[in-house]
């Protein structure tokens, strides 16, 4: 269970980075697109302390915007060691998703 | 009262008798010491002063737990339940107060925002607050290890050490130097024992949410003190080391150099707090 958990955090890791390339958003809707696709059981108890844990490590930058209904709110951003490491992270990932595809693929034979 | 949580209705309770029995001990002290002595003036002023202070905590425990921002104003009922839990663990974190204020701001904007589409409060930090704080505080490059508890003991020791002289200073009136003011060895101990135990166990029971125990610790401490002393001066005063430690004194700030040494722990216990944690974020996974 605990490497289930290791291997969701990383994957969950590599997609918030991947959605912050597109745009530079908050925390709250980080959470709606990774729900919207597919991870609908993800809470803001768990991305959020993800995601100030990429900005102290430098892989996201932040700034605060006003809001028009809350205190103002935190902005994320990739940095360029987040690129590096969205990049480390897709290598990895299509290599061991090749691999796994290749091995389930011989199983159904 | 209607508007306030019950966690907060239950604080001000708690600050309500720890108050009355404060201000009942005092008046009790007052008039035994009269009693002994005869009139004196100065004691009932004293016993003003504490049933004073202990009255005016109160009111500052009522308006610090009834303030309410023009943002947290907004939040229902279980949010700011929520909020007002994320606030209590935050003020016994290791955080500093920029970090604290970060946030308790991106909390109330999640939790404004799981208002908004009708989700619940506990979606923003899960069904244990204490939990979900122990990852923020992970996240910023705290962690809950031994090192930082007796780094923060070694901090809070000095400071309560330079109160502690300050006070004897005063009650001596300045007649006497500032290095010249020894402590009892007794309470040399017992501010070892809050730096280094009462106040991590305060920490760590304000995180569990239990604030009758965060209250009875400092009051349990206390008892068990006066209890230790009584029953030493009472049948333990022959053995020589229990003998100097009820009535033996220390001078632990003798000169200026003793007061830089402290100092300097105390700025060097920050010091390596701040490498843990630059050394913690860089091997964040």
């Amino acid at each position: 269970m605990a490497e289930d958990a290791q291997l969701l955090k990383g994957i969950l890791e590599g997609c918030a980075l991947a959605l912050l390339r597109r745009e530079t958003t908050y925390g709250y809707r980080v959470v709606e697109m990774l729900r919207d696709k597919g991870f609908a059981g993800i809470q803001e108890a768990t991305v959020y302390p993800m995601l100030n844990r990429l900005d102290k490590k430098g892989l996201l930058s932040h700034e605060r915007r006003p809001s028009e209904i809350g205190p103002p709110r935190k902005y994320y951003s990739l940095t360029e060691a987040g690129e590096r490491a969205l990049q480390d992270f897709m290598e990895s990932w299509f290599s061991i998703r090749g691999n796994v595809d290749h091995i389930l693929e011989e199983a159904k034979i | 009262m209607k508007k306030l949580t019950t966690r907060s209705r239950g604080i001000i309770y708690l600050t309500l008798l720890v108050s009355g029995l404060v201000i009942a001990t005092a008046v009790v002290y007052g008039i035994a010491a009269r009693r002994q002595d005869g009139a004196n003036g100065q004691m009932t002023w004293v016993v003003i002063g504490v049933a004073a202070a202990a009255v005016l905590a109160v009111g500052l425990v009522l308006y610090l737990r009834g303030r309410r921002t023009r943002y947290t104003r907004r939040l229902d009922p279980s949010y700011y339940d929520v909020y007002e839990h994320v606030s209590d663990i935050l003020q016994g974190s290791p955080l500093g107060i920029a970090e604290r204020r970060e946030v308790l701001y991106d909390v109330l904007d999640l939790l404004w925002q799981a208002q908004q589409d009708g989700r619940p409060a506990s979606d923003v930090v899960g069904e244990d607050a204490g939990a979900f704080m122990e990852r923020v505080q992970a996240s910023f490059g705290y962690r809950n290890r031994l090192a930082y508890h007796i780094l923060s003991g070694v901090q809070y020791g000095v400071l309560y050490l330079l109160i502690l002289q300050v006070m004897v200073f005063f009650q001596e009136a300045g007649r006497v130097s500032f290095f010249a003011g020894r402590l009892a060895l007794s309470v040399v101990a017992l501010l070892c024992a809050v730096s280094f135990l009462v106040m991590p166990l305060i920490r760590h029971f304000i995180r569990r949410q239990n604030i009758t125990v965060v209250v009875l610790i400092p009051i349990g401490l206390m008892a068990a003190f006066i209890g230790i002393m009584e029953l030493g001066r009472a049948y333990l005063d022959h053995i020589p080391w229990v003998g100097s430690f009820i009535d033996g004194k220390a001078a632990l700030i003798p000169s200026w150099g003793a007061l830089l040494l402290w100092i300097g722990a105390a700025a060097a216990a920050q010091g390596i707090k701040w490498l843990m944690r630059r050394i913690s974020i860089k091997r964040l996974v």
